[in-house]
């Protein structure tokens, strides 16, 4: 694996499991992807239903503005993972990333580490329920 | 029709006066119904709430929240009933009962988006399969936040919103096609409103027995939260929202145009609630238009605005230590931020400011009438729970389920956690003194304010103010009777005294006579004592408002206890507490302004139980779970002192 290859797999990682607090209206805090998700529906609601006021728009610009932010974070912390991994060998930085990526989903699926009290389901979740 | 009710209306009057001829019935009845058996001239107490969400709110909905309109008055009625969680199998995950049923309730959904949570929960209507709705089914409280920024008209319902009966006649944006295509929600709108409508009606006892009384009601839910109270069954077809009508001057005027103005016995009150957290917008003395209120709004605030609810599951709004008093006892129950936004948006939290309470504003009507002639806020007080299970009075500490609302929603399963904010509480509730128990008995006392407000125990509450009283009052058994026919109760205004023609008038200081009964409680769950009873004053002083707290009953000392590790109580205070009381310290040119205040002995507050049986232990903190937190919080007291508050008495030069 490359560092390149090491830095993206982190950084997805780290989207995809690592609870960061974030607020739509009300506070959760669950993996980037889901307020990425949200944001998505946020932005089809506007263009099927149409504009709704500055209201509206505050929901797009805060799903926006802090996906932006958390990614460029994550980003930071995966390239200095990636930086970090560079002395070991391509063999055993593929180890390294996958077992850590893997562990980590484990633990996500394991334990509702997640607090998601916009979900119709649980106010914790696990992985698998924050996409349910 | 007119024949009947007027029959009705005669033979109501002759029975009461066959009761009683001391007192003719101090209401106007405007209803067809059966003459209550019970008819008391003095006045009795009715417990009741005038602030219960179902779920046809769109905020109960969306926290899992099935009870319906009818379902609600059963409950108020002494029915158990299921709430959430609910299984796959749509089994309740736990039920609820009161311990004694309610005299009267009202069930006040908030009227914006009642078409749209409506076609959301509506297979086959059209807009129920929407990107907005199914949001709303899969992600709800997204949907809660979502809906609510978008209740101004647009979105799958922003072409069939209009302005009462004239909605759909073309003055309200989008053409012809756009309308008819989403006509759904209008519809949707007064299916949701008529279905409130029929079950006030069908649960409301007009037999003999009047064993329970409803109102028809809901929530006007704008930049300040106000609950609406109508009279009887004559209410407008739609019910006036913010979305329409976003000043409360113009629900007024709405109200006046769809309800007294058209139909001949309609009439309602407005009761603003959570001044507490309003951001000082509860109490304004300006126009929408920024002028200054003139006498004539003043008056007109007084009339459709009589009462205030002081007391609900998001705080209380009498007062805030440190917020414009050092009124130790205004710690009770206190949201800890200015603004009901800040529950969620919790970096924009600030210390509530003193405009937003009661005192305050009491005070402020004083100086205003001064300044211009006229009080604005010559308000009673009550108290209600702001349910959004649908549980009218359900006030109780123990097994506290939460009230949702605001709070917290719980979804398939009991999340692991306090069931509410740990700065909210059961609520209070609403009590009037009233003849019989009927519409038109109990709207006559919170019109004329002869209500107060309790922080959840059935406190029985009483106040007389007049210029001389007998000392013994409180030992003699005709203490209503001499109390209005020498004064005034609560909610009234003490006019000057008489004095013979060409002698100077006199100028004696007012006399407060003040009783209170402790809640009996239940076999089970007996009441608690009373510890202090007190009289607030708030008087003008060189242009300034002054205010005084005078124990008048009791002891300022606790004299019994309660241990908050078991909720253990030790006996203590009295069953009942009164007192005759004269102003010492009476100027004749001030206007003034007395309210009385009963406390318990303390008891446990709900989260110390819910933490205690959750095994919560501050000292091991491997017990303090994730959720459970707040419990260990010591911003948060452990020990609660329910109380009741009178309505105020006023006194002006």
């Amino acid at each position: 694996m490359s560092a390149r290859a090491v830095k993206w797999t982190t950084w997805i990682a780290l989207c995809c499991l690592v609870p960061v607090p974030y607020m739509l209206g009300g506070v959760e805090i669950a993996p980037l992807i889901r307020l990425l998700f949200f944001t998505a529906v946020i932005v089809l609601l506007q263009i099927s239903e149409g504009s709704g006021g500055p209201y509206w728009w505050a929901f797009v610009g805060l799903g926006c503005g802090q996906s932006l932010l958390i990614a460029t974070a994550f980003y930071g912390v995966a390239a200095l993972v990636a930086r970090a991994s560079a002395t070991l060998s391509p063999a055993r930085r593929s180890l390294a990333v996958l077992a850590a990526a893997a562990a980590g989903i484990a633990l996500a699926v394991a334990f509702q580490a997640y607090d998601t009290p916009m979900s119709s389901a649980s106010m914790h979740s696990n992985l698998l329920q924050v996409f349910r | 029709m007119r024949t009947l009710a007027f029959a009705t209306v005669l033979s109501a009057a002759v029975s009461s006066a066959a009761v009683s001829s001391a007192a003719a019935p101090a209401f106007e009845r405007t209803e067809v119904r059966e003459a209550c058996s019970e008819y008391t001239p003095l006045r009795r107490p009715l417990f009741g709430d005038l602030h219960v969400h179902t779920r046809y709110s769109l905020d109960a909905s969306t926290q899992g929240t099935r009870t319906t309109p009818q379902q609600a008055y059963a409950f108020a009625r002494g029915a158990r009933i299921g709430i959430q969680p609910w299984s796959d199998a749509n089994t309740p995950g736990r039920y609820i009962q009161l311990r004694r049923p309610l005299d009267f309730s009202a069930v006040t959904d908030h009227s914006e988006l009642f078409g749209e949570t409506r076609i959301c929960n509506t297979p086959g209507t059209p807009g129920h399969d929407s990107l907005m709705c199914r949001i709303y089914r899969g992600w709800p409280r997204l949907a809660f936040f979502l809906m609510n920024s978008r209740r101004t008209p647009f979105g799958f319902c922003r072409h069939s919103r209009g302005t009462g009966d004239d909605r759909n006649d073309g003055k309200n944006g989008g053409d012809q096609a756009q309308r008819n295509e989403f006509a759904g929600c209008s519809d949707a709108d007064v299916l949701t409103w008529s279905d409130i409508r029929a079950a006030a009606e069908a649960a409301y006892d007009r037999t003999s027995a009047c064993t329970f009384t409803t109102f028809v009601g809901y929530e006007w839910t704008g930049y300040t939260h106000r609950n609406v109270i109508f009279r009887n069954a004559e209410v407008p077809s739609i019910a006036p929202s913010s979305a329409e009508f976003p000043h409360e001057t113009k629900l007024w005027d709405e109200l006046d145009r769809q309800c007294r103005d058209r139909l001949a016995s309609c009439d309602f009150v407005v009761i603003p609630h959570n001044s507490n957290v309003s951001n000082g917008t509860t109490f304004q003395t300006v126009r929408p238009d920024g002028r200054a209120f003139t006498a004539a709004d003043a008056n007109r605030r007084v009339h459709n605005e009589p009462l205030v609810e002081i007391m609900q599951h998001k705080g209380s709004s009498e007062c805030y230590l440190g917020a414009g008093t050092q009124d130790e006892l205004c710690g009770f129950e206190n949201v800890p931020y200015d603004d009901l936004s800040a529950r969620f948006v919790t970096w924009l939290r600030k210390p509530p400011a003193a405009i937003n309470f009661t005192r305050t504003a009491l005070g402020i009507g004083l100086l205003q009438r001064q300044r211009i002639g006229a009080n604005p806020f010559e308000f009673g007080t009550i108290g209600s729970t702001d349910t959004h299970l649908g549980a009218p009075g359900l006030t109780y500490e123990r097994n506290y389920p939460g009230h949702g609302g605001a709070g917290v929603a719980i979804g398939k399963s009991l999340p692991d956690m306090l069931l509410d904010p740990i700065e909210y509480n059961p609520g209070g509730l609403a009590v009037v003194w009233a003849e019989e128990n009927s519409r038109d008995s109990i709207f006559a006392a919170l019109r004329r304010r002869e209500a107060y407000a309790t922080s959840g125990p059935r406190i029985v509450f009483r106040l007389f103010a007049a210029w001389e009283l007998p000392q013994d009052l409180c030992q003699r058994n005709d203490f209503a009777e001499v109390g209005y026919a020498r004064g005034v109760p609560m909610g009234g205004v003490l006019s000057h005294p008489a004095h013979a023609a060409g002698t100077p008038p006199t100028r004696p200081a007012p006399v407060l006579a003040i009783r209170a009964l402790k809640d009996p409680g239940t076999e089970a769950v007996p009441g608690r004592e009373l510890q202090r009873l007190q009289i607030v004053k708030l008087w003008v002083e060189a242009g300034a408002v002054r205010e005084k707290i005078v124990d008048v009953g009791g002891s300022a000392t606790d004299t019994a206890n309660v241990d908050p590790r078991n909720c253990n109580t030790t006996p203590g205070g009295s069953g009942s507490l009164c007192a005759v009381w004269r102003d010492p310290d009476f100027d004749p040119d001030a206007d003034a302004v007395y309210y009385g205040r009963v406390i318990e002995e303390p008891t446990c507050r709900w989260s110390t139980r819910a933490c205690n049986a959750a095994g919560i232990r501050c000292d091991e903190p491997t017990t303090v779970r994730r959720g459970w937190r707040d419990c260990c919080n010591p911003t948060f007291p452990k020990l609660t002192r329910e109380r009741a508050w009178t309505s105020p008495v006023w006194y002006s030069p």
